[in-house]
């Protein structure tokens, strides 16, 4: 009986033995689920940080696997791990541009597993040869679609093998055309293009199946003038809507919203810059929203596209800019705002690192998104907008799509390269963390722009006859708009001059498309400006001039040659570059000339030349500019190939592959050998041949004479930013040496020079020209200055020791190339028994010295929250062209020391300028010998902070690369 | 377990031969009625609830409760076997009893919004194509032991009429999700805890012959409160190829069953 009364115990023992679980599902093993770049990806920025995440936190054991392959083998990395253990991220120094790498992922054992991701990085330096279409939205133009499809609201993303001439870059035939096959006719869009990068946006979508070409037709070129091959690609877009796109809003991810597994890194939203010039900056992107539309879901049959329409912005934080990390640079961003310049857009698709049956799931299969889009970048401080306004075309991220607790999260991450202060290209390494909110507001704009400034200002005449004009806007504004009569540049005729409207995120730059004749007047107009949403500012219209150039008959030469120095060159050595032909024979010699492998020749001359004369050597010994490959002895070994980068006073060589370190490389600017202009000569403007041995001369018959010869040797690649400095405003825009009517005084790049007093057999002297300082009770006469220095400003040193002997804890040095300044001739009396000798310096040339052992350095110090760079100049000071009467002067190779002492700054219109000044006066004693051994001098002097030097940086928009 | 079943009942004859009848109401100590059962839950159910909704299928199932939703039992109808043992006091009027038959086989129905409309129609927004589960849900086989006190309340000339009450523990095995969008994509995990029910008792036992009763007996079996689990939920999302299917994660009810319990039958005293 007991055992009746326990049945249903036993019942209720037995019964869950049959209900055994399920034995659990095979878990995914841990892998790769996420790279940066994706495989097939093209254009990756060269700083790039590349990124390689797993399902699990086992980075740090597959770190030892990882590999990054190009053609030399493995390269060397630097591998860290982030993102709580899952990612792995590579730096790599090592990359070359226009190179396709292998990334190989490491396995958790630490081997290399699974395919490699292949990448190309960017290349976006001049090359010789005529430029090509190397992607076409990030696929093979031969294959359009195959690595990134093409939607029907896609904007087309354009990579060409190296820059484009801006100015040839249009949507017409013969250039550019979107054209519609069915139709026959050309598709209107928006039409933005910067360096290598050209967007096209269509005004409104595709039509899904119909067949488009992009024409490239041969008005296309480089920046050398190489013109495109004609080419045809023909794409269909897919149908990614379905005509029904889905509204989705999202807003940047904030702490203590869902999926916080997501990240893969150490801080979402985040753009980290990093370059030597301003070591490692961060700044967060704050909450915004962006609106965006997914396609249909079917209509791709898996993936699902989506679009991100233009004209919307996030913000972030202002970046901290420190000169070198360290010190205060002057310069406050403010926030910084992004837009999209065009519909951006993408997909979300599966993770293509599993098998292609896998379900996706948040941690071993997440959704990857690629996606690709072109921004402006800007900010709201206006100094910091000049500097910082840029347009970044062809970004790609690629990213994980996370789904949980009801929000879609999306981590971008990726890379773009940002312009840094002018001077450089800064990686930058993005973050970009979403999450879907339907009830997020995207804030609405209904501000107008605003010009905020203008290079050059308004009302002056300063508008460089082959420059743009940069309009700096506090907000981008509607390209399309300002194209079609929005804003007009009219000569003082009325007649509309032709323009390209270029778009450089908040700062807009008129470019003529022809270059402008000097001493003209223009009008601006800006009629019609609107920011994307539609906000139209009043509209207003200034007058700008170019410079008038007075015709002069002096012959071209060089202000700065880099490397080398501004000089023909002789009595070189093994150990020595020699020293100016002209020059006494005692002079200093040059050290060995060195260029970085990245680096790009420049030479800037004094007045306007003729650029048909500028003719790169195709062979051996030939044009007027010759870049070759020597041996020791300087016989030329092959042509060094490259592209030519001709200026109205300057011009640049980039090579196509870096120098290579060790290796002999020559220079040589031919002048010819007498004083008319032939071929195969470099010749001024005025059609005199060069001269580049102006201290044996720098009147109308000096041009000729030996050519520039500077011989080098390729160096490794360094990380100092190198700067073209110049002085500017000019005053002798035509180079005569001579300040002449109709020739601007500014107040700046000159020097004021004072007569203290007179010895020996001189015993009067004065100035017979103009007081230039009026303030002081003395009479003054003003050398104005022209010159170009090179220097290359390095990364932070500690404990630097100053010129004056003492101490700061830590600058940046900046090395600065030998070059010469050339200032405007002095007009004088001197005599004795009180018989007046009338004289004119002539051009005077003064000349940087090295130092034997060293290259010559100023530094970047703090001086009270102020960058300021302090400098010793050693000078040599010439007069080639001044004579007096029976008597002699010493005015040749004459040993001058100035320190210098300025604040660096960042002009309205974005440049640096280093406003040196002498801070202590200067004696200049010019003696004076006369036969039978009769002698005197007349004491000048430079009072201290008479010597005014401005030295500015080169327009960074309005000046073509 | 049929065949546990029949080792029961085999021990409770063997266990019923060596039992004396009580005098007073001519009961042997041991008998059985065997018939009919038939039990209808009187089902409420509160609204199903979903957990664990990571990944995909939040963007188109919040986890909680789904409003409307319901849970219910279809009656069923088994062969039984009333077995009960007379115990020596009160006059033998007192006595044991327990249910043996044949496993119930027990199917669960959606009801409301868990039948007539889909549990993820949208994500983000868009149609995911998930369709309405339709009133299929599940099953499983159930062993019920109950186990009653019989207070017979005295002869009315051949009726013996009785009220008791006793426990009741629903035990389920073998269970199921039957729905087709349910089992689309993968096997859900079904499962049932054990629940326990009062169990009140009414009937009358009628004296045909000699030892040979008929029973009509009414159970009803109040605070059954099943909690079932459906684990491993993943249902297809033909709208949205790309994630194919979603896990929905578990979806819990719980469902006060109250059976009510008619059983007619024909036996002897043993």
């Amino acid at each position: 009986m007991r055992s009746i009364a326990h049945l249903p115990a036993v019942l209720a023992a037995a019964l869950p033995a049959c209900l055994a679980e399920l034995p659990p599902d095979d878990p995914m093993p841990s892998g790769v689920v996420f790279t940066y770049p994706i495989d097939g990806q093209r254009d990756v920025p060269l700083g790039a940080r590349l990124l390689v995440s797993f399902s699990d936190p086992i980075a740090a054991e597959a770190a030892a696997g990882c590999r990054v392959v190009g053609p030399e083998g493995n390269v060397d990395l630097d591998v860290s791990v982030l993102g709580q253990g899952k990612t792995l991220a590579i730096r790599s120094g090592a990359l070359e541009p226009g190179v396709t790498y292998e990334l190989r992922a490491g396995g958790a054992g630490g081997e290399a597993s699974g395919p490699p991701v292949r990448f190309t990085t960017r290349s976006d330096r001049p090359r010789h040869g005529s430029p090509t279409l190397i992607a076409f939205n990030g696929s093979d133009p031969l294959r359009p679609g195959t690595q990134r499809p093409i939607f029907e609201t896609s904007t087309l993303g354009l990579v060409f093998s190296e820059p484009l001439d801006p100015r040839r870059v249009e949507l017409a035939a013969g250039a550019l055309e979107l054209y519609d096959v069915a139709t026959a006719t050309a598709v209107p869009a928006t039409l933005l293009a910067s360096g290598i990068h050209v967007a096209i946006d269509p005004d409104e979508p595709l039509t899904p199946g119909a067949t488009y070409e992009l024409r490239l037709g041969d008005l296309l070129a480089d920046l050398a003038g190489e013109r495109l091959a004609p080419a045809v690609v023909s794409f269909t877009p897919l149908d990614a809507t379905g005509g029904r796109p889905s509204r989705q809003v999202f807003r940047t991810w904030q702490p203590g919203d869902t999926n916080a597994a997501l990240t893969r890194t150490d801080a979402p939203n985040v753009m980290e810059v990093v370059h030597p010039l301003i070591g490692e900056t961060i700044a967060s992107v704050q909450p915004g929203v962006l609106e965006t539309e997914l396609g249909d879901t079917l209509a791709l049959g898996g993936p699902i596209a989506f679009r991100i329409p233009r004209g919307q912005r996030l913000v972030s934080s202002g970046l901290a800019v420190a000169l070198a990390g360290v010190l205060p640079s002057g310069l406050s961003t403010g926030d910084i705002w992004i837009e999209m310049l065009t519909d951006g857009g993408g997909r979300i698709h599966r993770n293509p690192h599993r098998p292609a049956d896998t379900i996706p799931d948040n941690q071993h299969a997440p959704l990857l998104v690629d996606l690709s889009f072109d921004l402006a970048v800007y900010a709201a401080d206006a100094t910091g907008n000049a500097v910082l306004a840029q347009s970044v075309l062809g970004v790609q991220l690629a990213g994980i799509a996370s789904a949980d607790e009801g929000a879609l999260a999306i981590e971008t991450l990726g890379a773009l390269d940002i312009d840094l202060l002018g001077v450089g290209a800064a990686p930058t390494n993005i973050v970009l963390d979403l999450i879907s909110d339907p009830g997020a507001v995207a804030a609405v704009d209904l501000r107008p722009p605003s010009l905020a400034a203008s290079l050059p200002a308004a009302g002056t005449r300063e508008w460089a006859t082959d420059e743009g004009l940069e309009l700096v806007f506090d907000e981008p504004i509607d390209a399309a708009r300002a194209r079609t009569g929005g804003i007009r540049l009219l000569d003082a005729g009325g007649a509309v001059v032709p323009i390209a409207v270029e778009s450089h995120g908040a700062l807009v730059v008129l470019r003529p498309r022809a270059p402008l004749a000097a001493g003209r007047d223009f009008r601006v107009e800006l009629n019609d400006v609107a920011d994307v949403s539609g906000n139209a500012m009043d509209a207003r219209a200034f007058d700008v001039a170019t410079p008038s150039l007075v015709t002069t008959d002096v012959p071209l030469s060089v202000a700065a040659v880099y490397p080398g120095a501004p000089c023909s060159l002789v009595d070189a050595s093994a150990t020595s570059s020699g020293r100016c032909s002209g020059g006494a024979a005692g002079d200093d010699r040059y050290r060995p000339f060195e260029l970085g492998a990245l680096e790009r020749i420049g030479v800037v001359f004094d007045q306007p030349m003729r650029a048909s004369s500028l003719r790169l050597g195709g062979a051996c010994n030939t044009g007027s500019m010759r870049i070759e490959r020597v041996d020791e002895r300087g016989t030329c070994l092959e042509v060094v190939a490259g592209s030519l980068l001709v200026h109205q006073r300057d011009v640049g060589f980039v090579p196509d592959r870096p120098w290579v370190a060790g290796e002999h490389y020559q220079l040589r600017l031919v002048s010819g050998g007498d004083g008319t202009c032939a071929a195969g000569e470099i010749c001024g403007a005025n059609g005199k041949p060069a001269s580049f041995d102006r201290l044996a001369g720098t009147t109308a018959n000096a041009g000729g004479g030996p050519d520039l010869v500077i011989r080098f040797t390729g160096a490794v690649a360094t990380t100092a930013t190198t700067l073209f400095m110049a002085t500017g405003p000019v005053a002798d825009l035509n180079g005569s040496g001579r300040l002449e009517p109709g020739e601007p005084r500014p107040e700046t790049n000159r020097v004021a020079l004072r007569i203290a007093g007179t010895s020996g057999l001189i015993d009067n002297a004065s100035f017979t020209g103009p007081d230039c300082v009026p303030a002081t009770p003395e009479v003054e006469a003003c050398m104005y200055v022209m010159g170009a220095i090179p220097a290359q400003l390095g990364e932070r040193r500690d404990d630097c020791r100053l010129p004056d002997g003492s101490r700061v804890p830590t600058c940046i040095p900046v090395t600065m190339s030998a070059q010469a300044m050339y200032s405007t001739s002095v007009a004088m009396t001197a005599g004795a028994f009180g018989i007046g000798l009338p004289t004119e310096t002539g051009m005077s040339v003064m000349r940087l010295r090295e130092h034997p052992d060293r290259p010559l350095e100023g530094y970047i110090v703090d001086r009270g929250g102020v960058p300021t760079m302090i400098v010793a100049l050693d000078l040599y000071m010439d007069a080639p062209d001044m004579s007096l009467p029976l008597v002699q002067h010493d005015l040749r190779s004459k040993s001058l020391n100035v320190s210098l002492e300025g604040a660096l700054t960042f002009g309205p219109d974005g440049r640096i300028t280093i406003g040196l000044r002498n801070v202590g006066e200067v004696p200049i004693t010019v003696g004076i010998e006369a036969p039978l051994g009769l002698s005197g001098s007349v004491n000048l002097i430079v009072p201290a902070g008479e010597m005014r030097l401005d030295l500015v940086s080169r327009s960074r928009r309005g000046r073509l690369p | 377990m049929t065949k546990l079943t029949r080792l029961v009942f085999l021990a409770a004859t063997l266990l019923a031969s060596t039992a004396q009848a009580e005098p007073g109401l001519t009961y042997e100590r041991l008998y059985a009625r065997a018939g009919i059962l038939h039990m209808s839950p009187q089902s409420d159910s509160r609204e199903i609830v979903l957990a664990g909704v990571d990944g995909p299928a939040s963007l188109a199932v919040m986890a909680g409760p789904v409003a409307g939703s319901g849970v219910a039992l279809d009656p069923a109808t088994i062969p039984a076997v009333i077995v009960g043992y007379v115990l020596p006091v009160w006059n033998d009027r007192l006595s044991l009893e327990t249910v043996l038959s044949t496993p119930l086989h027990v199917t669960f129905r959606a009801t409301g919004t868990l039948a007539d409309m889909s549990i993820a129609p949208t994500a983000l927004g868009i149609p995911t194509g998930v369709p309405a589960l339709g009133s299929e849900l599940g099953e499983a086989e159930a062993a019920p032991p109950i186990v009653t006190a019989v207070y017979r309340l005295g002869r009315l000339g051949p009726v013996i009429p009785y009220a008791g009450a006793g426990l009741n523990v629903l035990l389920t095995y073998n269970a199921r999700a039957t729905n087709p969008i349910l089992t689309e994509v993968d096997e859900p995990r079904f499962h049932i805890d054990p629940s326990l029910g009062l169990v009140l008792q009414t009937g009358a036992d009628v004296a045909l012959w000699r030892r040979v009763h008929l029973r009509a007996d009414f159970k009803y079996i109040a605070f059954m409160k099943a909690h079932a689990t459906v684990e491993n939920l993943r249902v297809r999302t033909p709208s949205i190829p790309l994630f194919e299917s979603a896990e929905v994660g578990s979806a819990t009810m719980d469902l006060w069953v109250n059976p009510l319990i008619v059983q007619l039958g024909i036996g002897v005293d043993l």
